[in-house]
């Protein structure tokens, strides 16, 4: 409801793997614009921002204070679940933890920028906007 | 036993492989307590360090804060929760990785009596990374299940049976009625290495880009998924195999003499090997399990503190497992911060913290003979 109330776009943080270290997106990747054309901003952007995935600290993660989480169904899936998916702790201190936003599709329809991105756009918007 | 004393030259053994470290009986050596002391100290400092350095800026007096609230059972800033439930279980995490890593490479070298042993040789890291190569790869596949029984825990117990399962292969293989082989068990665990690495290899060329970056990062290690209940799971496992590994310091001793010597010493070396690679697969394989491979430290440490403080195993045991601590302390703090907010492979930054360690250490005249 951030984004509706306040009129300021959500910050967004894509989740590409979740190893030890959970592999995030920086500028210059396909998350990165998805997110910009969902009407989000990369939580990850912006100045000292680094480009491609790269894994995260979960100290940086809580910094960088992200209001959703998106990531793949097939990523959540193998945490077991969203419940599981939360109950990490970097997740719990994150705003997005208090509303339990979390955002998920399948990884190439998401990522894919094929014929299915519009598709992909406007369910994904949808749901940032309700998250 | 345990007093057998340890001549002043020990590589003079002409079967199988021996320390090639030349063991200048002259110089003078740290005893056992002042290696203990220093090595107790360095993890301390190395500690606080740590604690201070991450992504998210915690300076000193707000350390103290944290430290001073919880203590009374309190706090509840950012700052607390970022402490408390994010950097300590995760600083402690390493001080427990790196001990039981040294430990057990120390256990290792002094069980094949050769410089190159480390943990990894009898099959636990690369049993525990197939394992996990099939997870990630082939999980949603086979068993699709697993992770909403076991969350969090599902590669950390698929690691730790394969780490075992391979082991006990190796162990397996160098067994027989007449005992148990260490330079058919040296020679089989590379092979096995090397078959576990072909398996992990055909994994990656079947991979999607996403697992591929999970097992990438898997296999490079790291301390990110320090949670307070792996941090009790692998301090537990680690201080048990400790415990019962400094026991065997007296009998590896003898075993350093050659394995005929020490069984006329009254050593039962059977059971010492037995023990040993037991010890060494639990450890390293809960650690590994946890953490991913962390390689090098259980090579380097044992050598680093025989070159301080000589061949004595009842030095270099509890001597490699405070070095071990202190150098994945040292080298996760680097991880943590030289790229914040993104984190270097710990592979990575033990690489760079541990070699110009080991270098200069062997290059400082202490090696002369």
């Amino acid at each position: 409801m951030v984004s509706k109330s306040s009129g300021k776009k959500p910050r967004v943080l894509f989740i590409l793997a979740h190893g030890q270290s959970p592999s995030v997106s920086g500028e210059n990747t396909a998350a990165s614009s998805l997110i910009r054309l969902i009407g989000g901003v990369n939580a990850l952007g912006g100045s000292g921002a680094f480009s491609g995935y790269r894994p995260m600290t979960a100290e940086a993660m809580a910094a960088a204070a992200p209001d959703i989480i998106l990531t793949s169904t097939q990523g959540v899936e193998a945490q077991g679940g969203e419940d599981k998916f939360w109950s990490r702790p970097e997740m719990s201190l994150t705003p997005a933890f208090k509303r339990k936003a979390l955002v998920h599709m399948d990884a190439m329809k998401m990522l894919g920028f094929g014929p299915r991105l519009p598709k992909a756009v406007r369910e994904l918007h949808a749901s940032l906007m309700s998250a | 036993m345990s007093r057998a004393q340890v001549p002043a030259r020990v590589s003079s053994n002409l079967d199988g492989p021996t320390r090639s470290q030349p063991m200048a009986g002259q110089r003078r050596r740290l005893s056992t307590a002042q290696v203990c002391f220093w090595g107790a100290a360095l993890v301390a400092v190395a500690f606080v360090v740590a604690s201070t350095n991450g992504a998210y800026s915690i300076n000193r007096s707000q350390l103290m804060r944290i430290v001073w609230d919880a203590a009374q059972g309190g706090g509840n800033s950012p700052e607390h929760l970022v402490f408390i439930g994010i950097r300590l279980p995760r600083l402690l995490l390493g001080v427990v990785a790196g001990a039981g890593l040294g430990f057990a490479g120390a256990l290792m070298q002094g069980l094949f009596r050769n410089p190159m042993a480390d943990p990894g040789l009898i099959g636990v890291s690369s049993g525990a990374a197939l394992a996990t190569g099939v997870t990630i790869v082939l999980g949603a596949l086979w068993f699709p299940d697993l992770p909403r029984k076991l969350g969090d825990w599902t590669l950390v117990v698929m690691a730790f049976g394969g780490g075992l399962a391979v082991t006990a292969v190796i162990y397996g293989l160098a067994h027989s009625g007449t005992g148990t082989q260490v330079s058919i068990m040296l020679l089989a665990g590379i092979a096995i290495n090397a078959l576990a690495g072909a398996g992990l290899g055909f994994l990656s060329f079947t991979a999607t880009d996403e697992q591929l970056r999970s097992l990438q990062f898997w296999l490079m290690g790291s301390l990110g998924g320090a949670r307070w209940s792996s941090v009790g799971l692998v301090a537990a496992v680690v201080a048990a195999c400790v415990a019962v590994g400094m026991v065997m310091a007296g009998k590896l001793n003898a075993i350093a003499l050659g394995e005929a010597q020490a069984s006329l010493l009254g050593v039962d070396v059977e059971y010492t090997k037995r023990m040993c690679v037991v010890l060494t697969a639990l450890s390293v394989g809960v650690i590994t399990a946890t953490t991913g491979i962390i390689g090098f430290i259980g090579l380097i440490a044992p050598h680093c503190v025989r070159m301080l403080a000589g061949p004595d195993h009842r030095v270099v045991l509890p001597g490699s497992a405070l070095l071990g601590a202190t150098l994945v302390l040292t080298a996760d703090a680097v991880a943590r911060v030289a790229a914040k907010p993104a984190e270097l492979p710990l592979g990575v930054s033990t690489a760079v913290v541990g070699v110009p360690f080991f270098l200069l250490l062997l290059r400082s005249g202490k090696l002369k003979t």
